[in-house]
């Protein structure tokens, strides 16, 4: 089997991912630096953060993201699908609509809960 | 020692350099095109200064960031802190192998490059997230979670509206959508419905005018980049001009053609001629959607959160499967 295609993704990642640190490096070694204890603090407003920044956050985010897993997983099959429509004909085409409608059927209920409206 | 094996590692370090190379003067040539072109679009003069009419400005900013201090703020994640521009500037460039620039010019000829490129690409919406969550900034945490919501959905109507084209050539691979399009015509008279829905989709998951809630500045300062400074802020700047570049090739390859010219021509058939000719069309066409891109940005006001979000799900998502569904029957009962 050809590993060419692999071996391009794995090389090219290596060599972009020496290209990024490396100009970071470079870009360390030429800078002045300037260490004072306001540099450190988070930028808002020039008031001190009140609270934790890492703590609780709008459930919104969450409901999009099973959305989109949902969604992510079937576009792979449609792509599949997608190059042998062809030889699958008619019937491929109404079995793709009946997944799509079970799918469809989920995000129009989510709809219908008034979960695609952003709070 | 083995000729071939020599000739394919010369070929990688020439394609990969070339690659890397080629993300620079974009990100330059982009940014430049903005700054002086956003500024004729409101009667101002722009960037005039630096080299003939300002050229260089963007240029000269680019050497400028190189040279400033990089700060981390105290109670940052220190180590994700320093990944988060490395990922997302990896999304932009590692979806580079797959785009055919001409004739026989392309890094990876993969037989499933755009499963590959959407794959990749989408890869981005990590970057921003630890971006923003990496920096401990309330501005950058919204910033953050706001673009993984924003990238999340418009993605779904993005890869759905290239499935048509995908049904029309029959083939996962560029340069075989592109070899349909030399004998059947180019793709977007008959996908001329899912365009728009394209072209929006692809402007929303780039983060750009009007989508550009990612780092609305009169709400979030800059979104998850507010904390970073020096290189580490360059290679986000960077990866998101490169990006814009990138969606417009990759419009211009799967609807306009890539590398064809609007013509019949013979030299389309490969050769030195050829790849010339290919690279000139393409960087026509690519930078002709990048103009459009920045003059959106010049025209339109930016949208509400809550309308962004409604509008991937509710319209562009149920439109991209019916065009899906109206493509999917044309070709089967036509016998395409």
């Amino acid at each position: 089997m050809d590993q060419t295609g692999l071996l391009y993704v794995i090389g090219f990642g290596f060599a972009a991912t020496i290209f990024v640190f490396g100009t970071i490096l470079f870009s360390w070694l030429i800078t002045h630096r300037r260490r004072r204890p306001q540099k450190g603090l988070p930028y808002e407003c020039g008031i001190d953060t009140i609270g934790d920044t890492w703590s609780r956050f709008g459930l919104a985010f969450y409901l999009y993201a099973l959305l989109f897993v949902a969604f992510d997983v079937e576009i792979i099959f449609v792509y599949l699908w997608a190059i042998v429509v062809r030889a699958v004909s008619i019937s491929g085409i109404v079995m793709m609509g009946i997944f799509l409608a079970i799918l469809m059927f989920g995000e129009l209920y989510a709809w219908k809960k008034g979960d695609l409206r952003w709070q | 020692m083995d000729w071939t094996l020599l000739l394919g590692i010369g070929r990688f370090i020439l394609a990969t350099t070339l690659l890397l190379l080629l993300t620079i003067p974009t990100a330059f040539v982009v940014i430049q095109m903005e700054l002086k072109i956003i500024a004729l679009m409101q009667l101002r003069i722009g960037p005039n200064r630096v080299g003939p009419g300002g050229m260089f400005q963007s240029t000269i900013h680019g050497f400028k960031v190189l040279a400033k201090e990089d700060t981390v703020p105290d109670q940052a994640d220190r180590a994700t802190f320093t990944m988060a521009p490395w990922m997302v500037y990896m999304a932009a460039a590692m979806s580079m192998l797959v785009i055919p620039f001409a004739p026989g010019l392309v890094a990876f000829d993969s037989k499933i490059s755009v499963v590959y490129f959407f794959a990749v690409l989408g890869l981005s919406v990590v970057g921003l997230l630890v971006a923003g969550w990496a920096s401990y900034n309330k501005y950058s945490l919204l910033g953050g979670l706001r673009s993984a919501a924003q990238m999340v959905s418009y993605e779904i109507p993005l890869t759905l509206s290239v499935v048509g084209v995908v049904v029309l050539t029959g083939s996962l691979s560029f340069t075989e959508i592109i070899a349909w399009q030399l004998h059947h015509g180019w793709a977007f008279l008959p996908q001329i419905l899912i365009l728009p829905v394209f072209f929006i989709a692809a402007t929303a998951e780039i983060n750009r005018a009007p989508f550009d809630m990612v780092e609305a500045d009169s709400e979030l300062v800059a979104g998850p980049f507010t904390e970073y400074s020096g290189m580490r802020f360059g290679f986000f700047f960077f990866a998101e001009y490169v990006a814009l570049f990138i969606m417009s090739t990759i419009l211009v390859t799967l609807f306009f053609g890539g590398w064809l010219a609007p013509w019949p021509f013979p030299a389309q058939l490969g050769g030195f001629i050829g790849t010339i000719y290919g690279l000139f069309w393409f960087f026509l066409k690519a930078y002709i959607f990048v103009f459009v891109a920045v003059w959106m940005r010049a025209t339109l006001p930016r949208l509400r959160v809550d309308q962004l979000m409604g509008m991937a799900w509710k319209v562009l998502l149920p439109l991209a499967l019916v065009n899906l569904f109206v493509t999917a029957i044309v070709v089967v009962v036509g016998k395409l």
